[in-house]
């Protein structure tokens, strides 16, 4: 389905990255496979190194971070905002929402929208999407957009499918009215595919208890509990490849712009090399689609996108505007786009915690 | 198809397969072989399937066929 916003903007980006970081070297001596193997899947997959929290660290300890940093260097007044959207699928507690822990950490004033929404990798989109429909209120002109993720801390060490790639992190994204022109947006869900993607235990289906902690084995020398990520990695795979390629075209035709027009690509990542497949499969050239940011930083859901945003385009983000493509597709399944010109930013940049 | 006898072994890391070996027992049959199978289908074949649709293939013989009954070419 798709969605047309105008008048509406982002006017900051900050991302804020656990300074903790992991190699994939020493990842893979956990797990279960001959060494030369984990190096062909690092070669291929482009697995070097991931940023992820440690000592309990939490999405609203991340957050609040990134906020009081926005309040000390004066980029963002307190009061000044008038909904808090906080997208993650690692909430602190099952309730209440992060939003209410951040607004209530922060002192944030009453009048606040506060909403948590549970996606991931689509969730930067579905959040800006949340935020510019939010703008129709005449009550609400300036959001504050969190998207959130601490996931590593479900993610099995001895499972070669995600471990390497999970990252933890989070994302300030400042959106208000004043234009840059039209926004054009598309998303597709598909519920009958949810088990791709799925942490089984910790929710009210399966609680939490001595069973769901044990290790099983997955097969393929993989060990995971139900306590943790599975990812079903070649279903993935072939989702993405199967339906992100004509929703970009589906977007740009919806826009009236060419696939040439575009000036970047910022897309969710999952791995160099999925990427590099999307890109051949859409014949754009890889230097618009950067896929730098896993073996950088990790895959943080929906976190990734502000994070290529503010990695690669920093400075073209905040001095002049370009043309952007984004998508992201993930857990529900859900795949999204969106194509809008940004920039004229007040600030694009990447911070670390603590 | 012996294109197709070639890039399997280019993936396999072996000299030549044969249309009776038997796939999964194969020493590098592992998820990372199965995600550059399922790539060499999509790019050389225009086949979009999933890892549990090729693990339901036994032999060789058997992707040859596969490949042949939904091929573009």
């Amino acid at each position: 389905m798709n969605f047309y916003f105008s008048n509406k903007k982002i006017s900051g980006m900050l991302v804020v990255l656990p300074a903790n970081e992991r190699k994939f070297v020493d990842d893979m001596k956990t797990f279960n496979f001959p060494e030369a193997r984990s190096l062909k899947l690092k070669e291929v997959m482009g697995y070097d190194k991931h940023r992820v929290v440690t000592n309990g660290t939490c999405s609203s300890d991340l957050a609040v971070a990134g906020m009081q940093h926005l309040f000390d260097e004066k980029l963002l007044g307190r009061d000044d905002f008038d909904a808090l959207i906080v997208v993650s699928q690692s909430s602190d507690h099952i309730l209440p929402p992060t939003s209410n822990v951040i607004q209530g950490r922060l002192n944030l004033k009453q009048d606040l929208f506060c909403i948590d929404v549970n996606q991931g990798c689509a969730g930067f989109i579905v959040g800006l999407m949340q935020a510019f429909m939010m703008l129709e209120q005449s009550s609400i002109r300036r959001i504050v957009l969190i998207n959130v993720d601490v996931l590593s801390t479900r993610v099995s060490p001895k499972d070669r499918n995600s471990y390497p790639l999970i990252g933890d992190g989070a994302s300030i994204t400042v959106v208000e009215e004043g234009g840059m022109g039209e926004i054009f947006a598309n998303l597709k869900m598909d519920g009958t595919s949810r088990d791709a993607l799925i942490i089984p235990a910790g929710g009210f289906r399966i609680p939490t208890s001595s069973k769901t902690a044990v290790l099983e084995d997955a097969g393929d020398n993989n060990f995971r509990a139900k306590d943790h990520l599975r990812m079903d990695g070649s279903a993935v795979f072939n989702f993405v490849q199967v339906h992100v390629p004509p929703m970009i075209e589906s977007l740009l035709e919806f826009a009236k712009v060419t696939s040439n027009e575009v000036d970047y690509y910022a897309f969710h990542q999952p791995n160099r090399f999925m990427l590099q497949k999307l890109a051949d499969k859409m014949q754009v050239p890889y230097e618009k689609m950067p896929n730098n940011i896993v073996e950088n930083f990790g895959n943080s859901s929906g976190v990734t996108i502000p994070t290529v945003l503010a990695y690669n385009l920093q400075n073209e983000l905040l001095d002049g505007s370009r043309r952007i493509c984004l998508a992201g597709f993930g857990v529900g399944l859900t795949w999204a786009s969106m194509y809008m010109r940004m920039g004229n930013m007040s600030f694009c940049n990447i911070i670390n915690y603590p | 198809m012996e294109s197709l006898y070639k890039k399997l072994a280019a993936i396999l890391e072996i000299e030549e397969v044969t249309s009776s070996a038997v796939l999964r027992d194969f020493d590098i049959w592992d998820s990372l072989t199965v995600l550059s199978v399922l790539v060499m289908l999509d790019k050389d074949y225009g086949i979009n399937i999933d890892g549990v649709a090729l693990e339901k293939l036994e032999t060789v013989a058997d992707l040859a066929s596969f490949i042949q009954s939904k091929g573009r070419k």
